[in-house]
């Protein structure tokens, strides 16, 4: 016999709406635990074979309608006593499984009398085999009273006619209102029987000898043998059970008078436990009864009656039995909560506080059944925290028993109490299969806000942490491998940076375990897992990003993809994918645990939508469809025809906080418009779609043409200049159409020193190097049919100044496409130039002048000198070098200075114009050098082997020989100067170039900043570094005049290549070092006087030597006047003088010749036609003796007859006397 | 189990939390289970806030050996002490120097509202209150 505990009532109805809730649906526990509970009559319904859980409770809930009935309702015919009263009977179906207890033997009211079998007959079409099924469930329970019916529904129509026994045959084509008179027929029936089963079984309980034994006899006798000393219970308890099945059967009055006397006959027996049963009974049946009446449950006087009699039952049972006792401590504490006010709710918790300490004492059984008690009078009393607690009290006490299922049950429904809601939402959210369904993105998306909210409060951590791993512990006990990985990812999910690092590893270790026993299309919410920090297109290469053609023209080259703006690499918006070719996403992830993430696989997962755009309009296409989930799943069937997705695997490593993961995919559509809106993540065998922030909607056109454009042997051109090379280019064509057109543009760039040639002759002469190729070559591969190739030589001769030489080739197929778009490549070649030509050494000589003279045929050139350059050919080619000064070396003119130079910038730049740039250069034409007259510039130049026998002159003179003429033209010429000069030098070989200049003249220009003194005015002079005993003043001054010159001192060079018969112009650079050119004043004049050598001063008539010394600088002699001038600045014993501001005007002195008195001298002052040769000294001795105190200046005055030029000394001496 | 001293503030956020250990064995076995009987408590609390004027709630719960008492402050903010100590009197003075010590938290600027409380100087006090 199968017996209930009555203390299961209450949660009934809290279960009863957690239907969703796994595991849980499948017990049910009784009726309310009431004063009442002693009416109900408990039926179980239970499904037989394969009955979905779904289709069970949905018959369920329509039999559960039917609870009470009056007997007038009922058929009662077979029942002797017709004289009914107006009594009614209770019904309360249960579930099948359900937590059996030892006191179901005590009263009838927790015992099943009655069994329900359901059967689908869509799942068990053999209703034999079902009906055997069903008996076999009937013989189970062994109630002799048993009343036993089987339901079968969704019958056709063929088998509802039939009858099988207690079958009852349910039409599939009954509507519910039908169904449902059509069960309250049946239940009625069945219930009929019960009461008419009851009435037998009281007769049969009447002559029935039996003893009725309850589990507290043998605790109150465990010694020795119970049947003696319970044998005089016999009476008394014999007609309790007949009370209480008439209670049952509605016949009150008759269970009222039977209880009166079990009370007495009880007290009488001491049977305290039927006595306080009977009680207990009689408050139910008041209860009922003043139901009945009308009478309100609120009444104070009702309250106090029912309280007293609970409390006397409660005070019996204590003596007997804790569990009895606390079972109706319970009902009295749930009487107090359901109508007491606020005084007899702090009783009722009081109660339920006391009632929790006799947890101790109970056996196993009663335990969870006391806490199911304690945990449904709190959930009754709205107390949450109080009732998941004791769900987990009651799951830890199942765990004990070995109920580890209904332990694991309970203990997750606690879960929900102390904040972990979004565990049962896990557990019961039915896996989605669609993982394509853009509504399961979104759900996600709303469920992870859900749990950020939960995330992101202070929790309980130790509580919660303590929860799962309980609940870990117990999924694994029960092998229930998919709970186990569950519970883990969720204590990942909201813990991971709570939990220790050896409790994370603990998991990863088991995730890896349990996760290959589950099936692969597990759905859990695995945001986070990893975290998806950033997603972004990867856009195509440079060389294949489609170009959007203009709309209005058919030119593919207005649309070049290297504008400047664009800039290199950077995303030409908006981005646009072809049909068919490979794109990238950068996933970024972050795994904030500390064990590494191993991701099975990664797919991206995209929406589309079709382009209403036309050809010509191009707009763009219209919104995405969200919000519609039917359009969602119709539009997920296509997915894969639209976008395929390559899966890619990664290891993101532990505690990165940037690992970035690149996924590829394929449109396979074009003419509409994909947007990237999940990735499917498998991790851990678990699949689940992570929401993408990547709003972008990507056009998709029509395929394109994809060529590669392969550079064969040479990556960087590494070239002597002038030097010529063929290299090729492979074209392969490696996409899926064909290409109909390709042009080619070429670009330089010039590097920075270009810019250094503005303004100069380099400039005019500056020719672009040369890149070439045949375009018929092309021509004759298009069509360019895919899988095909073809290579284009390209020829190349490098100049001076180039960095990179870039070919843009542009390509497209047949204008088919909708969008009009084609491709572009860059192909770069840098370029290392290295010069053909440099500068070895470069020397200055100042030969004898009768060299001049003999070999040149100047004369009078008294500042000549000769400039020797060594030149190297560095590189394998023949060359010519043309050589000519520039000719504001010879002006002196800064080209700066414009302004005062018009005519002379004019004139020289038309010279260049025309004879210069220009094929002509080769014929060695000479130009004419413009300028001032006074211009004496000469120069030549004569090249030389660098090795050569003898002394220069000797090699000089054969040379100048056999060019003797063409060098003479040029010269006899007046201030021409011989401009060009072509020299060969073969590869590898270095040329000695000599240029002879004489008669520098340099005209004082106004304008410029340079200082000049009056001694070197006009002149300057190129010299050898060489020691000079100078006043280190007048050698800063020379400096900076030689740094003015040699600004000017440029040469340029142009090499003729032989091989390919074109000028190109080099700037030749002097290192300063080379040039130290001094300008020593072309005359050196120094004027001294003897002082008295006691006290070095000048002494009134008293002579004194005064030595003139005058120097020649020049390379030539010279013929030259001098004169010693003396001025006297006045007295400076007279006071009206001295007065006088003094300072070293020429007015403050005056004249020594008419002032004969105030000096005497010996020698003379003045001489003429004196020579000088070159470099010599020409000293001349004066006695001077001073008349009058006062100052005297003594100056010299030097004049050069040939040069018509006057030096004066630097500083004139001043003398105090 | 060992005695616990917790503040729960609005929402049921666990605002602080102290362990008491007498010994290292407590210290190596220290369980969760304080925190779900503090957590049950708070029911029982709620319940018995409405009908006591004072602060100090005195005994309101309790599990085996250890006793649950109480106080609750004017804002809710509840004052929970799970311990074995049946000394009603030594209770309600060690709620209320922590109480005190807790207006200095909440008078801190920088203190956010039912925010936890970090301040070691806080946690070493309530320490040196509990073990007086």
């Amino acid at each position: 016999m199968t017996i209930f505990g009555i203390l299961l009532n209450a949660l009934a109805h809290a279960w009863a709406t957690q239907e969703q809730l796994i595991g849980f649906n499948s017990y049910n526990f009784s009726t309310n635990q009431t004063v009442e509970s002693a009416k109900y009559i408990k039926i179980i319904v239970k499904p037989i074979d394969k009955m979905s859980e779904t289709t069970f409770d949905h018959y369920f809930s329509i039999l559960r309608q039917f609870n009470e009935f009056s007997h007038k309702e009922l058929d009662l015919r077979l029942l002797k006593n017709k004289n009914l009263a107006k009594g009614k009977v209770f019904i309360e179906f249960v579930k099948s499984n359900y937590i059996t207890s030892k006191w179901e033997t005590f009263e009838p009211h927790r015992q099943i009398f009655g069994l329900l079998a359901t059967v689908d007959a869509k799942q068990t079409p053999n209703l034999n085999y079902a009906y055997k099924q069903y008996f076999n469930e009937l013989t189970k329970l062994k109630e002799s009273s048993l009343v036993g019916r089987c339901l079968v529904f969704h019958c056709g129509k063929e088998t509802v006619d039939l009858e099988i026994g207690d079958m009852l045959l349910i039409s599939n084509e009954l509507r519910r209102s039908e169904l449902e008179k059509m069960l309250k027929k049946f239940v009625l029936n069945f219930v009929s029987n019960l009461v008419v089963s009851f009435n037998l079984k009281i007769h049969q309980i009447k002559k029935d000898p039996k003893i009725i034994v309850i589990p507290s006899d043998f605790d109150f006798n465990s010694g020795g043998t119970h049947s003696n000393v319970i044998k005089k219970y016999q009476k008394g308890r014999k007609l309790k059970t007949i009370a209480d099945l008439y209670l049952l059967s509605g016949f009150w009055d008759k269970a009222e008078e039977r209880y009166q006397e079990v009370i007495d006959l009880s007290r009488f027996e001491d049977d305290l436990i039927y006595q306080a049963g009977s009680i207990q009974n009689l408050s139910c049946i008041n209860t009922i009864k003043m139901k009945e009446k009308g009478i309100s449950l609120y009444s104070k006087e009702y309250l106090q009656t029912i309280s007293n009699n609970l409390q006397t039952a409660i005070m019996k049972y204590s003596k007997k039995n804790k569990y009895l006792q606390a079972e109706t401590q319970l009902k009295l504490a749930r009487f107090f909560l359901e109508y007491g006010g606020a005084k007899e709710r702090g009783q009722a918790i009081a109660i339920l506080q006391m009632v929790f300490l006799h947890r101790k004492v109970l056996q196993n059984d009663d335990k969870v059944l006391l806490l199911l008690g304690l945990a449904s009078l709190y959930e009754f009393a709205n107390m949450k925290r109080k009732f998941g607690f004791f769900l987990r009290e009651i799951a830890s006490s199942l765990h004990q028993q070995k109920k580890t299922k209904l332990s694991h049950d309970f203990l997750l429904y606690a879960s929900k109490y102390f904040q972990l809601e979004g565990l049962i939402d896990i557990i019961t959210g039915k896996p989605s299969k669609n993982y394509h369904t853009m509504k399961r993105g979104l759900q996600n998306q709303k469920n992870e806000t859900k749990n950020k909210k939960i995330t992101n409060q202070q929790r309980w951590v130790k509580l919660q942490q303590s929860l799962i791993f309980e609940l870990i512990l117990l999924a694994k006990e029960l092998q229930d491998n998919l709970k186990v990985i569950t519970y883990i990812i969720y204590g990942l999910k909201i813990f991971h940076n709570k939990l220790s690092k050896q409790q994370q590893i603990f998991f990863s270790r088991d995730l890896r375990k349990y996760s290959k026993f589950i099936a692969h299309d597990t759905h859990l919410n695995m945001i986070g897992i990893p975290k998806i920090i950033d997603c972004k297109i990867i856009p195509y290469n440079i060389d294949e990003i489609p170009i959007e053609k203009e709309k209005k023209s058919d030119d593919v080259f207005i649309f070049m993809p290297f504008l400047p703006d664009s800039g290199e690499g950077k995303i030409i918006e908006p981005i646009v994918w072809a049909e068919n070719e490979i794109i990238n996403i950068s996933l970024t992830f972050a795994n904030p645990f500390f064990f590494d993430l191993e991701i099975d696989e990664i797919v991206l997962l995209t929406d589309h939508t079709n382009q209403n755009s036309s050809l010509n309009s191009n707009t763009s296409s219209s919104s995405l469809n969200n919000n519609d989930d039917d359009e969602d799943d119709d539009e997920d069937d296509d997915d894969d025809s639209i976008f395929q997705s390559f899966p890619i695997s990664a290891i993101i490593p532990s505690k990165s906080t940037n690992f970035e993961v690149i996924v590829s995919g394929k449109p396979i559509k074009s003419n509409i418009e994909i947007k990237i809106i999940n990735c499917k993540i498998s991790i851990f065998n678990i699949a689940f779609i992570h929401p993408i922030k990547l709003k972008q909607s990507i056009k998709v056109i029509d395929s394109l043409p994809k060529l590669a454009v392969t550079k064969i042997d040479l990556d960087k051109l590494s070239l002597f200049n002038g030097e010529e090379t063929i290299t090729f280019l492979q074209f392969h064509n490696q996409g899926s159409k064909k290409i109909t057109d390709i042009q080619i543009n070429k670009s330089i760039t010039k590097s920075d020193d270009y810019k250094k040639t503005k303004n100069t002759p380099y400039e005019q002469f500056y020719c672009s190097p040369l890149i070439d190729f045949n375009q018929e070559i092309i021509d004759k591969n298009l069509p360019f049919e895919p899988g095909n190739q073809f290579y284009l030589p390209l020829k190349f001769s490098i100049r001076e100044f180039v960095d990179e030489i870039v070919l843009k080739i542009v390509y497209q197929t047949e204008l088919n496409n909708k969008f009009n778009f084609c491709r572009g490549i860059k192909i770069k070649f840098l370029i290392n130039y290295r010069p053909g030509v440099s500068l070895q050494s470069f020397e200055i000589l100042r030969p004898n002048p009768s060299f001049y003279k003999k070999q040149f045929g100047i004369v009078n050139q008294s500042n000549s000198f000769l400039v020797l350059l060594d030149i190297k050919n560095n590189g394998n080619t023949l060359f010519k070098i043309y050589c000519w000064l520039d000719n504001n070396i010879v002006m002196g003119n800064n080209r700066d200075h414009k302004d005062d130079n018009n005519d002379n910038d004019g004139n020289n730049k038309n010279s260049i114009d025309k004879e210069v740039i220009g094929e002509n250069l080769n014929k060695n034409k000479t130009n004419e050098l413009n300028g001032q007259n006074n211009n004496s510039f000469r120069n030549f130049l004569i090249s030389t082997p660098k090795k050569y026998e003898g002394n220069f002159d000797s090699w000089a003179r054969k040379l100048l020989k056999k060019k003797k003429k063409t060098i003479l033209k040029s010269i006899k010429k007046k201030n021409n100067i011989n401009f060009f000069k072509k020299f060969t030098c073969e590869a590898q070989s270095s040329i000695r170039i000599i240029i002879p200049m004489s008669g520098f003249q340099i005209l004082k220009n106004p304008q410029s900043k340079i200082p000049f003194r009056k001694i070197v005015e006009n002149y300057v002079q190129l010299t050898h570094n060489r020691p000079t005993s100078e006043d280190e003043k007048i050698l800063l001054r020379d400096l900076n005049v030689k740094s003015w010159f040699l600004e000017r001192l440029q040469l340029y060079w142009v090499s003729e290549y032989k091989n390919i018969g074109k000028v190109l112009l080099h700037s030749l650079e002097i290192n300063q070092t080379h040039l130290n050119l001094l300008q020593p004043p072309f005359l050196s004049l120094n004027l001294s006087i003897q002082k008295n050598e006691l006290d070095n001063k000048i002494i009134l008539n008293h002579f004194h030597l005064m030595k003139l010394s005058i120097k020649n600088n020049h390379s030539k002699n010279v013929l030259i006047n001098f004169k010693i001038n003396v001025k006297y600045g006045g007295s400076i014993i007279n006071p009206k003088i001295i007065t006088k501001n003094y300072s070293n005007k020429e007015n403050d002195y005056e004249k020594i010749e008419n002032l004969d008195s105030k000096i005497l001298w010996l020698g003379t002052f003045e001489r003429k036609n004196i020579l000088i040769n070159s470099n010599y000294n020409f000293e001349h001795q004066v006695y001077i003796s001073f008349l009058v105190k006062g100052r005297y200046i003594l100056d010299v005055k030097c004049y050069i007859k040939d040069k018509k030029m006057t030096f004066n000394l630097l500083d004139p001496i001043e003398i105090f006397v | 189990m060992i005695s616990t001293f917790m503040i729960i503030g609005k929402d049921d956020v666990p605002l602080y939390e102290a362990s008491f250990f007498n010994s290292k064995k407590q210290k190596e076995g220290s369980s969760h289970l304080s925190q779900f009987v503090i957590h049950a408590a708070l029911d029982i609390i709620e319940e018995k806030v409405l009908s006591n004027e004072n602060f100090f709630l005195g005994v309101v719960d309790n599990f085996n050996n250890f006793t649950v008492s109480a106080f609750v402050t004017t804002g809710m903010v509840k004052f929970v002490l799970l311990t074995e100590n049946k000394n009603v009197d030594s209770t309600k003075a060690f709620f209320n120097d922590v109480y005190e010590l807790y207006l200095k938290v909440i008078l801190n600027p920088f203190y956010k509202q039912n925010s936890p409380i970090v301040s070691p100087y806080f946690d070493k006090k309530v320490r040196e209150k509990f073990s007086k």
